[in-house]
């Protein structure tokens, strides 16, 4: 039997690696073992491979790499625990204290939820009920705002507004007092406004209710008051 | 009389993963300190640099907890862990030649011969040694140093390696054979003369 050539095209070369690592099948090891007897070029990259498998423990032991401190280590442990679970890590758990307070706590607010589902929510609608029209104050101006360099916003006066047709009966006193925020001011409806050129949109303007008449959907206007940035 | 001591059997991978699923901190501490150690080898091996490689162990725990769906009844943990850990080192490594090709000089395709290191008095010691080994490293091909890696440093078998990587036990074998020949130039001189 000729020696094997162990540069040829047979793929056999791998397996000395597979040898040294003792990663092969009964079988094929058998034959590697024959070809590397026989074959002293094959014996050499074996030795080779040899020096570099994880059973050189000297070898691997002279260039372990530097080993982080048990400080390092629990600063990488925080960080991964902080990154997984960042409301539950190094949250101590809770003692029996808090256990019953948060107990007591959880009583009252079911008791209140419960009143209000039996004496708010299921009797008859009253105005008294219905959420208040909560009135918020504009939020600052974007940087490109032509009106950002006012430092406070303020209200028209008598002087600037010109009524020029009023629809629907005139309140005592009418509109033009010395100031026109001294006075109730009805709200616009659908009979004062024409809607030209309406373009259905997603829910703000539809066609079938006009203007909401929802006072949350009424225009609004805002006290003057200073603008912070 | 000594009262003998109860030895306690350590929680199995699949018991802590289950009780770290559940919220249970101590459970993840444990898998922490359990394959810290090993992470660290793989990601150092790939990275040549502590703070690189400790940077790959926390992003490589991270996923590697964080998508555990993509892992179970596939492989061990450790196996999972080590995948992630060497995908996060070499992404790690990737970031760090995009910095410093940035600051310093046009990216190389070839990182080129390997220099010797010269010691004054001519005798390597660990540290010279280990250096030595890092350059004949980073010179490999990047499929090639990961298998070998993952194989000589992450304790992985040529079976789980190729679970690992997605590639049969034949190129794993292959790489590890030629990552040795060209590891085993390189050092010929200084460590394997």
């Amino acid at each position: 039997m000729n020696p094997p050539d162990p540069s040829g095209p047979d793929g056999r070369l791998p397996r000395l690696a597979g040898f040294a690592d003792g990663e092969l099948d009964d079988q094929t090891r058998k034959q590697v073992a024959e070809w590397v007897e026989a074959d002293p070029t094959a014996a050499e990259l074996l030795r080779d491979q040899e020096q570099l498998t994880p059973a050189n423990t000297e070898f691997w032991a002279a260039v372990a790499p530097p080993q982080p401190d048990e400080a390092t280590w629990e600063a990488v442990r925080r960080a991964v625990a902080d990154r997984l679970t960042p409301a539950e890590v190094d949250t101590p758990a809770p003692t029996w204290g808090d256990r019953a307070w948060f107990a007591a706590a959880a009583g009252v607010a079911l008791a209140v939820l419960a009143a209000w589902l039996a004496f708010g929510r299921l009797g008859p609608p009253d105005k008294a009920t219905e959420p208040p029209v909560v009135q918020s104050t504009p939020t600052p101006r974007e940087a490109g705002d032509p009106l950002a360099e006012f430092a406070v916003l303020e209200l028209a006066g008598p002087d600037d507004v010109l009524i020029e047709a009023v629809s629907g009966d005139v309140p005592a006193g009418g509109y033009a007092a010395d100031s026109p925020a001294c006075d109730p001011m009805p709200l616009a409806g659908p009979d004062d406004v024409t809607l030209v050129g309406v373009r259905p949109g997603p829910r703000d303007l539809r066609p079938s209710c006009g203007l909401c008449p929802k006072p949350g959907d009424a225009p609004m206007i805002y006290a003057a008051g200073p603008r912070t940035r | 009389m000594a009262q003998a001591a109860v030895p306690t059997a350590s929680p199995s991978d699949d018991a802590l993963l289950a009780g770290f699923a559940a919220g249970d901190v101590a459970a993840l501490d444990e898998l922490f300190r359990r394959y810290r150690g090993v992470a660290y080898q793989v990601a150092y091996r790939l990275l040549g640099h502590e703070a690189d490689a400790l940077d790959a162990v926390q992003d490589g725990f991270v996923n590697a907890l964080r998508h555990l769906d993509r892992f179970r009844g596939h492989s061990s943990f450790k196996t999972w862990l080590l995948r992630v850990v060497s995908n996060a080192a070499l992404d790690v490594g990737r970031q760090r030649r995009r910095r410093d090709t940035w600051v310093t000089s046009p990216p190389a395709d070839d990182p080129g011969p390997v220099d010797p290191i010269s010691p004054p008095d001519g005798h390597l010691d660990r540290a010279d040694l280990r250096r030595l080994l890092d350059r004949a490293l980073a010179a490999l091909p990047e499929a090639q140093r990961r298998t070998f890696v993952l194989h000589a440093d992450g304790g992985l078998s040529y079976r789980e390696v190729a679970d690992a990587l997605g590639i049969s036990i034949g190129t794993v074998m292959s790489r590890v054979f030629y990552a040795r020949q060209k590891l085993r130039a390189i050092l010929t001189d200084q460590v394997f003369p």
